[in-house]
């Protein structure tokens, strides 16, 4: 792939954002939503299967409207020191005790509360080397169609086979 | 989290392989038709676990078949008990008043006595002297009889009013009381209430009404004011954050709604999801 196309991948991508950027609104970050966890996050950039003890069976994912929240990874896609876009990824049930709300990791303990270019939730299937992947992310989650397209296309990009827009089957369905 | 913890000792559940009964299993035996005579130890159990299911299980509430595996149990800190009176596998040397003694002297809990009417007279000459009557006075020793129309509901009663005085907690510079009410119970619902809509708009309302108590009326100002967001769709399929083309794509056109219409239809819970995850599907 030319540098041509990543430049292009990136523009897609969306500029890079601080946390709820893309809302309409200011929103406070609360306590632990900035503690760093990036030492606990893992870089997929080179299509490294997520962590197995986390992936979801193949019956599981029959019901792609229902896939098991406790297997969830959260994913975001950001650069890294030398400028190269990156995936990483978190199992969204690793315990952040200081966020009183909901005490789990957030997209943000990636970052800091710094600044990355979309991040959503997924689920790995390893039987059928299949990833499924959504928008949902309300700190750097896409808001056009050239966004979530530029992201799947990221995915597949480092070699992901298989990625599943599970967000769109369940708007399908649900249509 | 505000809880109140109601412990039940009596044997006159029906019979498990169990010493002692959590929530679920209180739940399931509240189902089943094996209670005999005990029709009022089921109704005090239907009612409490009712209740909890209301207040999203804030009741704990435990059972026991005898006081000796409410002694052996890792559960301290009650609020009330149930205590029946005579138990069928009680030690030869231990008298009723003797476990009631030591279950008065060893929590803090209010203790009601559920026994059949025909205990009344013996148990009220135990009760109302010698070290009982410093128990009594203090309000934390009450007989009420089993098969009485309205002794469940007092206990229920006093569940609800203690659950309803509310929560104390820290926040900012000072204590805030949070009242229980339809949209948050306690300090836990309080703290999705504030990763909704921040710590300084909150304190800002409380200033500007002079109060430091939480209820209804202050989260419903809370929200009239606040100058957050929520959309949806013209099908009612989807809650979004944002007004953004990637929902519009899929679901058609979203419509504002004011903050005061978004907590009255969706509730705190569900409008933290749709903020958290930028936008979430309605069932």
């Amino acid at each position: 792939m030319s540098q041509e196309y990543i430049s292009d991948l990136i523009k897609r991508l969306g500029e890079p954002i601080l946390p709820y950027g893309r809302l309409q609104q200011s929103k406070e970050l609360l306590d632990g939503e900035c503690d760093d966890y990036s030492s606990k996050t893992e870089d997929h950039s080179n299509n490294g299967n997520p962590n197995l003890e986390y992936s979801i069976r193949v019956e599981e994912c029959a019901d792609k409207l229902e896939l098991p929240t406790e297997r969830k990874f959260l994913w975001l896609i950001d650069f890294d020191e030398d400028k190269n876009l990156r995936l990483r990824m978190i199992p969204e049930q690793t315990p952040n005790e200081n966020r009183k709300h909901k005490p789990i990791v957030c997209h943000s303990n990636f970052t800091q509360c710094g600044e990355a270019l979309q991040g959503g939730e997924c689920w790995w299937c390893n039987e059928l080397e299949t990833i499924f992947v959504n928008p949902f992310s309300g700190r750097y989650g896409a808001v056009s169609v050239e966004q979530w397209t530029a992201v799947l296309e990221f995915f597949e990009f480092i070699g992901y086979k298989k990625v599943i827009d599970s967000n769109i089957i369940k708007w399908e369905k649900q249509n | 989290m505000a809880t109140v913890n109601f412990g039940i000792i009596d044997d006159g559940f029906p019979v498990t392989q169990k010493t002692q009964l959590e929530f679920n299993d209180i739940q399931h035996l509240t189902g089943i038709d094996e209670w005999g005579f005990e029709t009022s130890l089921r109704d005090l159990n239907v009612e409490l676990i009712s209740k909890s299911i209301h207040l999203k299980k804030r009741i704990n509430v435990t059972g026991f078949y005898n006081p000796e595996f409410f002694f052996n149990s890792k559960k301290k800190s009650w609020d009330y008990i149930s205590f029946d009176w005579e138990y069928k596998m009680q030690q030869a040397d231990k008298e009723p008043e003797d476990y009631l003694l030591e279950i008065l002297k060893n929590t803090q809990a209010k203790i009601y006595v559920f026994t059949g009417w025909e205990k009344r007279i013996h148990i009220s000459s135990i009760i109302d002297s010698g070290e009982f009557k410093a128990f009594r006075d203090e309000n934390r020793l009450e007989m009420l009889e089993k098969n009485e129309d309205d002794s469940v509901a007092q206990m229920l009663q006093s569940v609800t009013e203690l659950f309803e005085r509310g929560e104390e907690l820290s926040f900012g510079e000072g204590t805030i009381l949070i009242k229980p009410s339809r949209f948050i119970l306690d300090s836990d619902d309080f703290w999705m209430l504030r990763s909704l809509l921040g710590s300084d708009n909150i304190k800002s309302i409380l200033s500007e009404e002079k109060s430091s108590v939480i209820d209804e009326g202050t989260i419903h100002l809370m929200f009239e004011k606040s100058k957050f967001q929520f959309f949806i769709d013209k099908e009612n399929s989807v809650l979004s954050a944002s007004k953004n083309q990637l929902v519009e794509s899929k679901f058609g056109v979203l419509d504002e709604l004011t903050m005061s219409e978004a907590l009255s239809i969706f509730g705190i819970e569900k409008l933290v999801e749709a903020r958290e995850k930028g936008f979430t599907t309605i069932k």
